[in-house]
Order: structure tokens, then C-alpha cells, then sequence
């Protein structure tokens, strides 16, 4: 299970957002190993559709959803929305999309600032769009594209320069030691690793110098330009801050909170569930095209969660949003999406419409989280009912093949030497796996001999 | 959903109204508990008005000192005498130079709150900056700029301000640009600067990994615009609380140098007055006890109107 493979994607027109290969990957520290975050998932979104993300803690998901936001970048894969190529923009460029994307978060009281009220919040999209519409002076420009450069440059320098440096305070101290015991031998010895030390920093000396002098000649030319900007912003203030209001007030009752009276609070007078409307409003004020859902309701009391869940579904109407729901919670994720997809450790197992994987999991994955959702009947014994054993891997070390292999109950050695790929099972179901619990095993997919046959 | 919000106009009117007796007239739309809490917050207090009361008393008589006092602070007494004890001619008493002792602690707030309050906006602003910038951008910036502010901070605090305020000025003490007083605030604000720079760089980290300023990074919020706008107003508490304990500090060290022999020796300053009159403390205790109440209520009031400010802006981070 849990492979790659794109067999899974629908034709090249009819995607809102088509992710290939996405792939995040973290360095652990110094030391040159990677955290395989996310390992060459694809998925398409129709129009319009809901695609569920499922799986348990640190498989994957909410990294995928940054990822989809572009923050942090992906490793490598291409996230292409409506046509464009997300991952292969610059960081301006995705300036200029990301109105068409948005994206709310778990925890709804966290991600509101608990110093600015709720008028700001909601208004600050339109506002960052507002300041991007008035271009930045060249000399603005210039000044971030040298920074960008210096940096590395500078590191660069200092990796060789600073033995240099270390020479030169050497060379200072056996001069002042020699100063105080009055030995001018080793006065002498100072002075002569001085200059030579002196010769060998010079280069270094004099490329941070230029490149100091040219930073600061730009920081100087940049007040004046940033000045004229705030001018230009300035005149159109006003008329931006009345169409603001009016966008936030339409956002703020469309969700059904009052403006008047959210709009000059802050976050800590309001509920959790009302936290999460008002980020909701945060983020259709820009009328997105996709809504990336981070766990939305996994963070509020059931009675609540109903609620989101149905402002979620209303917003989709209203608003014509095609939204990923991302969630561990698979009664949430059955009741809202169009297509499931499941995750385990950075990689796609199975995706098909919610009631085929709910009635019939294909993959022994799915099966064993299905299986895991509390019966609420007191006769079932949920101890008795077979479930995966053992720990997730380290997502530093995955396994080979199959990344599931580990914990199925199905593995061979089949699923060790080969990574299956996405294919269809049935209209509708792609699973990656070689032995699925429904349809064929994987062409290929062979079981040794001495290996036994288990089928539950 | 909404049955325990109150009317927008509560809030506005409450935020502007100060005196307790005014609050009756707000409308009442809430429920109790959220009333009270909101109201709880908003009081300010007698103890505020006090201490700004005797702030106001103390910079106006500062400012007008020329123009309201009958004595100038140079000013010798051949009658009174050295060292004499306080009468109706003289409330404090005179120095060992004859000089009026009341008259000298009125004009050493200008010097005093003029280093202590100075150094620590330039510490502030400077600290602030390079506070913000270490824990916002992380990685190689951090590294160089914690590494810097180490070694300053492995200085002892008064050594590093007397060797700065040496380096700054000559063999005679005089200032080798500017004029004293500027010299003791450059000092002293680069001696401020690691401290604020920690305190502000620590609650940087904490702030900008906070789900809100990823929400801003979503939106494509440049990173000047998150740190002015989401992280700093979480931080300023910390910091004003931090810069306010730091003025009372430097109005102390700004005396210990003067008794050292550096810094301002020519004009009355608090702690130069202290430190001379320290030598006659058995004869004449108020030379001694009139500048330190003065600091110490000062100070005093200071840290109590930071404290109230703090309360009255603090909003509660829960909320469910």
C-alpha cells in the first residue's frame, strides 16, 4: 500500500487543482537526514467536489495542505491550480494567486490575533491585496533581491574569511603580550602574522564593504520611494477602506455572526465555533476558488462541529468553492466529501467516493482505520475485532516498497522489493496496493511459496 | 450565538471613559459576568492618577524650574551656611557647597529621566529591531546577531557603560563630540541593548510560531508587515515592561557613574547628588535622602503606571 502511481486522475481539463508527485521533505538538524514528510502523493479536484484527506497524526495531511498553500514550499511535485503551476512560481508571483486559495485552520482561537479586533482580521486579506496592487519602488526591488543574495554570499565569506579574522586577533594578542614583557622578538612575530593575516582578510573585508556600502546606499534611496508609495496609498485609502468594510460586513453575515457587533471585538469574546466562523469569513472575503480545510472541527464540541460543517456546506453553494478537507475524524470526512482519499506516512493508499471505502475498504489500511472507529454498542467487543499492531515507521527511515508493509497483515516479499502503484480496482476506486481486499492483486503480485496465505 | 456579546457601543464607550462614576451610564446590554470582567479591565484607578499626578508635578516644575523657583541651582547660601538642615528658607536644606538642596533635586529630573527615559527608547527601538529580526528570520541572521549581543552581555552592565563612556570621552571627562548628556545616553543604550534584544527576541520565537502569523503567511503577508502588524503588538507588553524597570535601573546607574567620575559632573543629577552626599551622610542626611525619595518615587511611580498600563490594554489569550 501507500504508493505512488497517477492513475488515479481524471482528464486534463476538469481539475481545479491537480497535485503530481507533491513531495515535502524536512532536514533533521544538521545532520544531512530528511523527515520524508510527504512523498509523491498526486490527487485532482474537480469543480465544485469535496476531497476528504484522511489519516492518522504525522501521516502527512496537514503538511500536504501547507504545502498545497505553498508555505513552506514543496520539495519537489507541481500543484497546478486552474492551469498554473504554483510550485514553479517565484515568491512574487504567487502573490498574484493566492487570493484564489485560502485556507482555514484547526485551531480557531489560535489563528486570530488576540491584540487586533475582529474588523482587521477579517478585513486583512483585502487589505495585503490592496498594498500588493501599488507596485513596490525598483529601488525596493532591488534592495530584496540583494538581500536574498547577500545572505548565502555572506556565509560563503565568512566560512573562509573567518580564519583570517581568528589569524588577525592572534596576531593582536601576541602584540600586546609582547608590548607587556617588552620582548621584541615577539613583538616582531605580531606584527608579521598581522599583515599576513591582514592580506588574507582583505578580500573578505572589502566584499563585505562593497556589499554593506551598496545595501546601505539602497536603505538610504528607499525612504524617499517608500514615502511617494505611502502617498499613493494614502489617496486611495479612504475609498479602499469603505468597499473593505463593506466586503467584511457581507463576509461576517454571511456566516452568520452580526458586524456590528463583532466587528470592534476581539478574539477572547467569542466561542470557539464563532472563532471558526469568523476565520471562515477571513477566508471568502477574497471569494477563493479552493478552500483548504486544516482539521476545521476537530478543535470544537460535537454540537458545534455541526454547525461548521453545515456553514461549510452553504459557503460551498454560495461561494462555488471546491474544497480538501483535511481530518482524522472519518464520520466527519464520510459526511462531507465527494471522494476520500487516505494517507498513511507521506504517501496516498486508496481514494474513491465515500461509500465504497466505507462499505468495502480496499486497502488493509483503510480496513484497519475503519475498524478503529468506536462501535457505540456495548455488546461488541472492540478489543476482539483485528486491528494493525505496532508503531507507525520513522517517517526518516520509511520502509522500502509498500510503506505500509510494516504493519499489514497481508505483506509479502513481494510488497518489500516493490512499491505498488495507483490502479483502478473497480469504476471509481484506485487503491495502491498488491493485494487489495477488493479486486485482483497487482499484476505481478505473487506470493512465495512459503509464505502463508492469510486472509481474514 | 450571540446572546453574550454586548452592544458595540459598550466597549467603545467604556474604553474612553476613565472615572468610575461615568461607567453607570453605559447601556447595559450584556450579562452580568462579561460586564464585570470588561469593567475590571478598563479600571485604571486612584494609584494610576497618583503616580501620573506626581510625573506631571515633577516635569512641569523641571521644565518651569527657571522660571517657579526662587533659588537657581548653583546657587550659593554664605547665610544659611554649609551643609545646614532644613528650614523654611531652604525644605531640604543646603549641600556642602551652600547650595539648595530642594531647588537641586527639582532641576536634576531634566538630567535624570532625560538618560534614564532616552537610553531606554534608543535601547527599545535599536534592542527591539534586532530582537524581532533574530526571531523572526531564524537560521544564520539569529546565529550572528545572538552571538553579538552575547559578548555584550557577558560584560557586566556598569563596566560596559564606563568603558563606553570612557571610550566616548577624554582625559579631562569632556565628551569628544556632542555634549555629556548625549554621550551617557549612547552609553548607556548600547549597554541596554542586549537585554531588551533577548527579552524581545524570546517572545518572538514564541509569537511567531503561532498559528495566526501562519494564517498571515497564507495570505502572502509580507514579512515586515507580520512582524509590525501580528507579532509586535503581542510582544510590546513584554517589552514596555521590561523598558520600564530598565528606566528606573539607568536613573541609578547614570548616578553610580557620576560617583565613578564619569558622566555628568556639572549638573545636579539624582544620583550625582546622592554620591556626593554620601561623604556627609552622618551630618547632613538629607543631602542624601531628599534625591533618593525623589528616585524612589519616581521610580516607584513609573513602574506602578506600567504596570496599570499593562493591565488596562491586556487582553485574555482564552477563550473557550
Amino acid at each position: 500500500m501507500a504508493g505512488s502511481g497517477t492513475a488515479h486522475l481524471g482528464g486534463p481539463d476538469d481539475a481545479v487543482l491537480r497535485v503530481t508527485d507533491l513531495t515535502v521533505e524536512f532536514p533533521v538538524g544538521n545532520t544531512g537526514l530528511k523527515v520524508h514528510a510527504v512523498s509523491g502523493i498526486s490527487f485532482d479536484i474537480r469543480k465544485g467536489e469535496t476531497m476528504g484527506l484522511v489519516g492518522e497524526s504525522g501521516c502527512g495531511k496537514s503538511t500536504t495542505g501547507r504545502a498545497l498553500m505553498q508555505v513552506p514550499r514543496p520539495t519537489s511535485g507541481r500543484v497546478v491550480l486552474e492551469g498554473e503551476d504554483l510550485a514553479a512560481y517565484d515568491r512574487e508571483s504567487i502573490r498574484a494567486v493566492r487570493a484564489r486559495l485560502q485556507m482555514i485552520f484547526q485551531d480557531p482561537i489560535s489563528s486570530l490575533n488576540p491584540r487586533r479586533t475582529i474588523a482587521e482580521i477579517v478585513r486583512e486579506p483585502l487589505v495585503v491585496q490592496w498594498l500588493e496592487s501599488v507596485p513596490r519602488s525598483p529601488v525596493a526591488r532591488l534592495w530584496h533581491s540583494l538581500v536574498r543574495w547577500m545572505l548565502p554570499l555572506w556565509r560563503t565569506a565568512w566560512r573562509f574569511g573567518r580564519f583570517a579574522l581568528g589569524a588577525l586577533l592572534a596576531a593582536a594578542v601576541i602584540w600586546i603580550v609582547g608590548e607587556a614583557v617588552d620582548v621584541s622578538a615577539l613583538r616582531g612575530v605580531g606584527v608579521a602574522v598581522g599583515i599576513v593575516a591582514g592580506i588574507a582578510a582583505a578580500p573578505l573585508a572589502l566584499f563585505i564593504g562593497v556589499t554593506a556600502a551598496a545595501w546601505l546606499v539602497l536603505v538610504l534611496l528607499m525612504g524617499p520611494f517608500a514615502l511617494a508609495r505611502w502617498l499613493r496609498l494614502r489617496a486611495g485609502r479612504a475609498a479602499f477602506l469603505a468597499e473593505a468594510d463593506e466586503k467584511v460586513r457581507r463576509a461576517l453575515s454571511t456566516v452568520g455572526l452580526d458586524p456590528d457587533v463583532a466587528m470592534p471585538k476581539r478574539r477572547h469574546e467569542f466561542s470557539g465555533g464563532q472563532c471558526q466562523r469568523i476565520c471562515i469569513a477571513r477566508a471568502l472575503v477574497l471569494e477563493p476558488k479552493l478552500l483548504i480545510c486544516d482539521e476545521p472541527v476537530s478543535a470544537l464540541d460535537v454540537s458545534v462541529q455541526a454547525q461548521i460543517l453545515n456553514l461549510l456546506e452553504d459557503m460551498k453553494a454560495e461561494y462555488g468553492l471546491t474544497l480538501v478537507f483535511i481530518s482524522h475524524d472519518l464520520a466527519v470526512v464520510k459526511n462531507v466529501s465527494d471522494r476520500v482519499a487516505v494517507m498513511y506516512l507521506g504517501k496516498m493508499c486508496e481514494v474513491a467516493p465515500p461509500d465504497l471505502i466505507y462499505s468495502e475498504p480496499a486497502h488493509p489500511y483503510t480496513a484497519a482505520l475503519l475498524s478503529a472507529i468506536p462501535a457505540p454498542d456495548p455488546t461488541i467487543n472492540q478489543r476482539g475485532i483485528a486491528t494493525i499492531s505496532g508503531e507507525v515507521p520513522s517517517p526518516v527511515f520509511p520502509p522500502s516498497g509498500c510503506r505500509f508493509r510494516t504493519r499489514c497483515p497481508r505483506a509479502t516479499g513481494h510488497c518489500e522489493a516493490n512499491e505498488p502503484l495507483m490502479r483502478e480496482v473497480r469504476t471509481g476506486h484506485y487503491v495502491a496496493c498488491h493485494f487489495p481486499l477488493v479486486g485482483e492483486p497487482a499484476p505481478g503480485a505473487t506470493r512465495g511459496e512459503d509464505e502463508l496465505l492469510v486472509l481474514s | 450565538m450571540l446572546e453574550q456579546s454586548s452592544d458595540p457601543r459598550t466597549d467603545q464607550a467604556t474604553a474612553q471613559v476613565l472615572e468610575p462614576a461615568d461607567e453607570a451610564t453605559v447601556p447595559d446590554g450584556t450579562g452580568p459576568a462579561e460586564r464585570d470582567a470588561g469593567y475590571q479591565r478598563r479600571k485604571l484607578g486612584v494609584g494610576f492618577w497618583i503616580a501620573v499626578g506626581w510625573l506631571a508635578v515633577l516635569l512641569a516644575a523641571a521644565i518651569l524650574g527657571d522660571l517657579i523657583l526662587p533659588y537657581g541651582p548653583e546657587q550659593t547660601f554664605r547665610a544659611a551656611g554649609r551643609l545646614a538642615a532644613p528650614s523654611a528658607d531652604h525644605w531640604f536644606g543646603t549641600d556642602s557647597n551652600s547650595r539648595d538642596v530642594f531647588t537641586r533635586c527639582v532641576f536634576a529630573t531634566r538630567i535624570s529621566l532625560l538618560v534614564g527615559v532616552s537610553a531606554t527608547l534608543v535601547g527599545l527601538v535599536v534592542g527591539g529591531a534586532l530582537g524581532m529580526i533574530a526571531g523572526f528570520y531564524r537560521g544564520t541572521i539569529e546565529s550572528a546577531v545572538t552571538g553579538a549581543l552575547d559578548v555584550l552581555l557577558a560584560i557586566p552592565f556598569l563596566v560596559l557603560a564606563l568603558a563606553l563612556l570612557t571610550f566616548l570621552t577624554d582625559e579631562q571627562n569632556q565628551p569628544r563630540f556632542g555634549n555629556i548628556s548625549i554621550i551617557v545616553i549612547i552609553a548607556l543604550s548600547i549597554a541596554v541593548v542586549p537585554s531588551i534584544a533577548r527579552i524581545t527576541r524570546a517572545n518572538v520565537l514564541v509569537h511567531s510560531q503561532r498559528e495566526f502569523v501562519l494564517a498571515s503567511r497564507t495570505l502572502g503577508t509580507r514579512n515586515l508587515r507580520i512582524m509590525v502588524r501580528e507579532i509586535l503588538p503581542n510582544v510590546v507588553p513584554a517589552m514596555m515592561s521590561f523598558a520600564l524597570l530598565y528606566i528606573a535601573i539607568l536613573i541609578v546607574v547614570e548616578g553610580t557613574l557620576s560617583f565613578l567620575g564619569v558622566g555628568e559632573l556639572s549638573k545636579p543629577t539624582w544620583g550625582n547628588m546622592i554620591s556626593f552626599g554620601r561623604d556627609k551622610i552622618d551630618d547632613a542626611p538629607w543631602n542624601v535622602l531628599f534625591p533618593s525619595l525623589f528616585m524612589f518615587l519616581t521610580i516607584l511611580a513609573l513602574n506602578y503606571i506600567g504596570d496599570r498600563v499593562r493591565n488596562y490594554f491586556d487582553v485574555r489569550e482564552a477563550g473557550i
